[in-house]
C-alpha cells in the first residue's frame, strides 16, 4: 500500500442507501457518529424507487378505476371517462420523487457524506469506491452492508431477453397491456395483478408450485379469489415456466404442465420468482474481510454482527424475510450500536403485507402452526361482512383471526381485509408487548373502523364476540 | 495428555490460578509442584500428574479455573487417543468464558490465540510487537498498543488496560427471542447490563416487567459493593470478579449477619499488670509471646464455667453443639485477604505452646501454605484488630460458632484507681455473640470473667 493512498476516514460506512442503509445512517449521524453513505445509485434503494412505494402508488390508481362501476352504483355518474395512464406514472413518479428527495434532504440535515458509486471491500477496515470519474479509498471503524437484493433470473426467461421485463420495468409501463403473463405467484406477481388487472388488463399467472401465495394461509388465499376474478381465473397453477417464445405475434412462455408443453400468450412476460441477495454480495470484495457468507445471506449475530467485528449487514444481505420494515428496524439497530450503544434485533414478530384487494396482513403464527407447538388453542374469527365500517366503504370480503394458546396470550393474526396493512399494526403491538387476547378485548376501539374487526377477533376467542 | 486442574476436595469446584513454577519446555517429574491456585478455602499446590515434558501452558496467573478445566498440556510420549476430538470443545469453552457467560449467540472465533482487529495486527507488525507476548486478556485493541516500544515492554499497567476494555465494549447481552418481555423492558435490560434470560418475572404467565429488570439490576449491584467492601486487594477495579477466598469471606459474613442476631459487649480491662508480665516474660522465653496466648487462656478459662461460649450452633435444626475441646480461630490479615486458621488444644498447650503454634500457623497464613483443614471453624474466634489500630468494633461471627472476641488497642489511658486518676494501660474487649443462645446476662459475666482473669494475670497463671 502507498503512503497517503487512504484519502478519507469516517465511522461508519454505510453500503447501500435503501430502507435499511439510510436508516441506519441517519440513527447514527444524529446520534453524532461521523458516517459516509456509499450507494452505486440514488438514495431510496429498491423500496423507494423501483418496489414498494411505486407500485403501491400504481395500486391506488388502479383502485380508482375498479370502482368506478361502484361509483354509478350509488349515483356517481362518471361519463366520458378518460384516463391517461402518462399522468398516472407522472404522478407516481412525483410521489417517489418526493420521497427520496426528503430522505436526500435528511442525510444533508444530519451530515452525512454520501457517495454516489460502487464499493468494495479491500480490508476489514478499508473500502474502494468506484465513482462516475473518480476513486477513493475509505478507512472506516465499522461498516454495514446494506446492499439489498435483485430480482431472480428464471433459466430461459432471463431478463435480457426480448419481451422479459421484471417487476421494476413493469412499474415504468408507458400504457396498460392488454394481456400480461407473470412468472410467480409470489405477493410481487400477484401484486401486479392487483394493479393491471384493475387498469383494464388480463393478468394470467404462471405459479410452479400448486398455488399461489405459498407463504400465506390457504384459508386466506381462497378468500382473496373468491373475492375477486382477477385472483383466480387466470392462474395456471403446477406450471413450471421453461423459455420465452418469441415467434408470434405475442409474447408466449412455454411452461410443462403435468409432463405436457402449454404456451401462455401475453403482450408483456413479467418474471417475479423472488429476490436473491447474492449478486449484490459477489462484487463486494468480501474475501479481503473475515465476513463469512451462510447460504445465500451474510452470516450474522443478533447485533447484526458479521464475523468480522467491524462488519455489520442489514436488510435483504442478512436474509430472509426481505422486506423493508426488517430493514428499517436492522439499520437502527446498527446505528444505536455505531453509537456506542447496546442494541439488538431483538424483535420477535415482523409483520407481511401484501397489497391485493382486499389486503393481506398477517403477523405472529397461524392456526396451523400454533398447533404443532400447542395443544390447545383459542381461535377467533371475525368476518368483514359483520363490520360496518367495512358496509360503509363497499368492502365486505374478509376477515379477521387470531390465534391465541389456551390461557389466552396472544401467537398471531392473519388478516384479509381493506386497510389490513393498517390493522396489522395494532396486532404487532399487541404480539410484541405479550398481550392476551382481554388486553385487545378490553381496550376500546373506535367506531365505526376496521380495526374494531380486530378487537371483535379477540373477543370471539374469548367466546365473547357482541356483533356475530 | 491434557492436565485438568484437579479436585482438591472439600467440593471446592473452581479457584483462582496464581502461578505457574514451571514453564513450557520444561520436563517434570509425576507429584512435582508445577503451579498454585487460590480457592475458596486455601492456596493448594497443583502437583504433576506424570513425567513429562510441558508442551503448552494454558492457564494464566489471574484466571479463573474450574475443576476439570485443562491448564497444561504434557507431552508424556504416549498418545492421547482423545485429544483431537476434545480440542474444539475445549477451544470454545475457552473462547467463552473470556468474553462472559452473556455472549453465547457471539461467532465464536475459531482460530487465533491473539484476538485483534486487521489494522491492529497490522500496527503491531509495522511497530514489531508481537501481539501474542502481550499479556493482555480478550481482543488487543489498537490503544494497546499505545507506549508498547517492542515486544516484551508493557506499557502502562495491566489493570488499567482491563478496566478501559470493560467500560468501553460493555457487555454486549443478546435476549434471546423468545424473552417473555416488552420491546422497552428488553431495551431496558439491555441498557441496564442484565441478562434479561437470568430474570425471574412477575408478570402474567412469567411476563417480565420494568420493576423486575430494575429490582434484578438492584441485586446484582448491592451485591457488587459487599464485593467493594468485603476486598482487601487495593488494585481491585470496579466489576472485577473477588477472588475465591474473598468470595468465601464475603459469603461467610453475609450467612452469619443475616441469620444470627448480633448483640456486641465492649468492657474496658486493665492490663497494667499483664503487660509487664508479658513484656518481662518475652526477654526470657524463644518464641516471640504476644497477647494472644494470655488472651485464649482468660477466654478458655471463662469458657469453662460459660460453655456456651464454646459452641457450634445450627439455626436450621435449632441444635447447640457445645465443645469439649478449646480450638480457636484466629483472625489473620494476609495478601489475599482474611483469613482464619485454627489453632487447636487451647488447654492442653502452655502459653509458650501457644506461642509457637500461633507464629507457625501465622506465617503458614501469609505464605498461603495453609491448608483447607486448617482452616476449619474451631469453637471460638478471637481477632486483634488492635495491633492495627481501633479501641473497640463489632465483630462477626465466624459460623457455627457462638461468638467472637475482638481486642482493641492496647494503649496508655487515665484512670480513677483509689480516687485519683493515674496511667494505665488498658485495652477494649469487644465482644459479639448470638443473642440466640447467648443472652446479655450471660455475655457480660463471661466478659467479667476473662476481664478478671486479663487484670490478675498471675493468679490466672496458677490456673493454667
Amino acid at each position: 500500500m502507498v503512503v497517503g493512498d487512504i484519502a478519507t476516514g469516517t465511522d461508519l460506512l454505510v453500503i447501500g442507501a435503501g430502507p435499511g442503509g439510510y436508516a441506519c445512517a441517519i440513527r447514527a449521524a444524529k446520534k453524532g457518529v461521523d458516517v459516509t453513505l456509499v450507494d452505486k445509485d440514488k438514495v431510496g434503494g429498491t423500496c423507494l424507487n423501483r418496489g414498494c412505494i411505486p407500485a403501491k402508488s400504481l395500486i391506488h390508481a388502479a383502485k380508482y378505476e375498479s370502482d368506478l362501476d361502484h361509483w354509478d352504483e350509488i349515483g356517481i355518474h362518471t361519463e366520458n371517462l378518460d384516463v391517461e395512464f402518462d399522468s398516472i406514472q407522472e404522478w407516481k413518479n412525483g410521489v417517489v420523487e418526493r420521497l427520496t428527495s426528503g430522505v436526500e434532504a435528511l442525510i444533508e440535515k444530519y451530515g452525512i457524506n454520501y457517495i454516489e458509486g460502487k464499493a468494495k471491500f479491500e480490508s476489514s477496515n478499508t473500502v474502494r469506491i468506484e465513482e462516475a470519474h473518480n476513486a477513493e479509498k475509505i478507512e472506516f471503524e465499522k461498516a454495514v452492508i446494506a446492499t439489498g437484493s435483485q430480482p431472480i433470473e428464471i433459466p430461459g426467461l432471463e431478463f435480457e431477453k426480448e419481451g422479459v421485463v421484471s417487476s421494476k420495468e413493469i412499474l415504468e409501463a408507458k400504457e396498460i397491456p392488454d394481456e400480461i403473463v407473470v412468472v410467480g405467484g409470489g405477493y410481487i406477481g400477484m401484486e401486479a395483478v392487483t394493479k393491471f388487472c384493475k387498469f383494464g388488463a388480463t393478468v394470467k399467472v404462471v405459479e410452479a408450485r400448486d398455488r399461489v401465495l405459498q407463504q400465506f394461509d390457504e384459508e386466506i388465499v381462497d378468500n382473496i379469489q373468491e373475492t375477486s376474478a382477477c385472483y383466480d381465473d387466470e392462474i395456471y397453477e403446477s406450471h413450471r415456466a421453461k423459455r420465452i417464445d418469441n415467434s408470434g405475434e405475442k409474447k408466449a412462455v412455454i411452461t410443462e404442465h403435468e409432463g405436457e408443453e402449454k404456451k401462455i400468450e401475453g403482450d408483456v412476460v413479467l418474471v417475479a420468482a423472488g429476490r436473491t441477495a447474492e449478486p449484490n454480495l459477489d462484487n463486494l470484495g468480501l474475501e479481503t474481510t473475515d465476513v463469512e457468507l451462510g447460504e445465500h445471506f451474510v452470516k450474522h449475530d443478533n447485533r447484526m454482527q458479521t464475523s468480522d467485528e467491524n462488519i455489520f449487514v442489514i436488510g435483504d444481505a442478512a436474509g430472509q424475510p426481505m422486506l423493508a420494515h426488517k430493514a428499517y428496524r436492522e439499520g437502527k439497530v446498527v446505528g444505536d450500536i455505531a453509537a456506542g450503544e447496546n442494541a439488538a434485533f431483538d424483535n420477535q414478530y415482523i409483520p407481511k403485507v401484501i397489497y391485493t384487494d382486499p389486503e393481506v396482513a398477517v403477523v405472529g403464527m397461524t392456526e396451523e402452526e400454533a398447533k404443532e407447538e400447542f395443544d390447545e388453542l383459542k381461535i377467533g374469527r371475525f368476518e368483514m361482512s359483520a363490520s360496518g365500517r367495512a358496509l360503509t366503504t363497499n368492502q365486505e370480503s374478509g376477515f379477521v383471526k387470531v390465534v391465541a394458546d389456551k390461557d389466552g396470550k396472544m401467537l398471531g393474526a392473519q388478516i384479509v381485509a381493506p386497510r389490513a396493512s393498517d390493522m396489522v399494526a395494532e396486532a404487532t403491538l399487541a404480539l410484541e408487548m405479550q398481550a392476551y387476547l382481554d388486553d385487545v378485548a378490553n381496550t376500546i376501539h373506535a367506531h365505526p373502523t376496521f380495526p374494531e374487526a380486530f378487537g371483535e377477533a379477540c373477543e370471539d376467542a374469548l367466546d365473547e364476540c357482541i356483533h356475530q | 495428555m491434557k492436565f485438568e486442574f484437579p479436585d482438591t476436595g472439600e467440593g471446592v469446584t473452581e479457584g483462582k490460578f496464581l502461578d505457574w513454577k514451571i514453564k513450557e519446555g520444561d520436563a517434570v517429574e509425576e507429584d512435582q509442584v508445577v503451579g498454585e491456585a487460590e480457592t475458596d478455602k486455601a492456596v493448594v499446590e497443583i502437583p504433576a500428574p506424570a513425567n513429562g515434558t510441558v508442551k503448552e501452558l494454558m492457564a494464566e496467573p489471574g484466571d479463573n479455573v474450574e475443576v476439570g478445566e485443562v491448564i497444561m498440556e504434557l507431552e508424556t510420549g504416549e498418545k492421547d487417543v482423545e485429544e483431537n476430538q476434545e480440542e474444539p470443545e475445549e477451544t470454545e469453552e475457552i473462547v467463552e468464558q473470556d468474553s462472559g457467560e452473556e455472549k453465547t449467540e457471539e461467532v465464536v472465533e475459531s482460530s487465533a490465540d491473539v484476538l485483534a482487529l486487521p489494522k491492529v495486527r497490522k500496527l503491531a507488525e509495522e511497530r514489531g510487537i508481537d501481539l501474542g507476548s502481550l499479556d493482555i486478556e480478550g481482543r488487543i485493541r489498537e490503544e494497546d498498543l499505545e507506549g508498547v516500544e517492542k515486544t516484551g515492554t508493557k506499557g502502562g499497567t495491566e489493570n488499567k488496560v482491563e478496566s478501559e476494555e470493560n467500560e468501553e465494549s460493555g457487555e454486549m447481552i443478546s435476549t434471546p427471542e423468545d424473552v417473555n418481555a416488552t420491546p422497552s423492558v428488553r431495551k431496558l435490560a439491555r441498557e441496564k447490563g442484565v441478562n434479561i434470560s437470568r430474570v425471574e418475572g412477575t408478570g402474567r404467565g412469567g411476563k417480565i416487567t420494568r420493576s423486575d429488570i430494575l429490582s434484578f439490576e438492584e441485586a446484582s449491584s448491592s451485591e457488587e459493593s459487599l464485593r467493594e467492601t468485603g476486598s482487601t486487594e487495593s488494585h481491585e477495579v470496579q466489576g472485577k470478579e473477588l477472588s475465591g477466598l474473598e468470595k468465601n469471606v464475603a459469603r461467610k459474613m453475609t450467612e452469619s449477619k443475616f441469620s444470627a442476631p448480633h448483640v456486641t459487649h465492649v468492657e474496658k480491662v486493665d492490663v497494667t499488670d499483664l503487660v509487664e508480665l508479658r513484656e518481662k516474660a518475652d526477654e526470657e522465653v524463644d518464641p516471640h509471646l504476644t497477647y494472644m496466648p494470655f488472651i485464649m487462656k482468660a477466654s478458655m478459662l471463662a469458657m469453662r464455667e460459660y460453655p456456651r461460649a464454646n459452641a457450634h450452633f445450627n439455626g436450621d435444626s435449632m441444635e447447640l453443639d457445645v465443645k469439649e475441646d478449646y480450638n480457636f480461630n484466629i483472625a489473620v490479615d494476609t495478601e489475599r485477604g482474611l483469613l482464619v486458621p485454627r489453632v487447636d488444644g487451647i488447654s492442653r498447650k502452655n502459653l509458650l505452646e501457644l506461642a509457637q503454634d500461633l507464629s507457625e500457623t501465622v506465617e503458614a497464613a501469609q505464605d498461603g501454605e495453609l491448608s483447607n483443614e486448617d482452616m476449619e471453624p474451631g469453637s471460638f474466634s478471637i481477632t486483634n484488630l488492635g495491633v492495627i489500630g481501633g479501641e473497640e468494633f463489632t465483630p462477626i461471627i465466624n459460623p457455627p460458632q457462638t461468638c467472637i472476641l475482638g481486642m482493641g488497642k492496647i494503649q496508655e489511658t487515665a484512670e480513677v484507681v483509689n480516687g485519683e486518676v493515674v496511667p494505665r494501660m488498658t485495652m477494649k474487649l469487644s465482644f459479639s455473640y448470638d443473642h440466640r443462645v447467648i443472652d446479655g446476662a450471660t455475655a457480660a459475666r463471661f466478659v467479667n470473667e476473662i476481664k478478671e482473669n486479663l487484670e490478675n494475670p498471675e493468679e490466672m497463671m496458677v490456673s493454667i
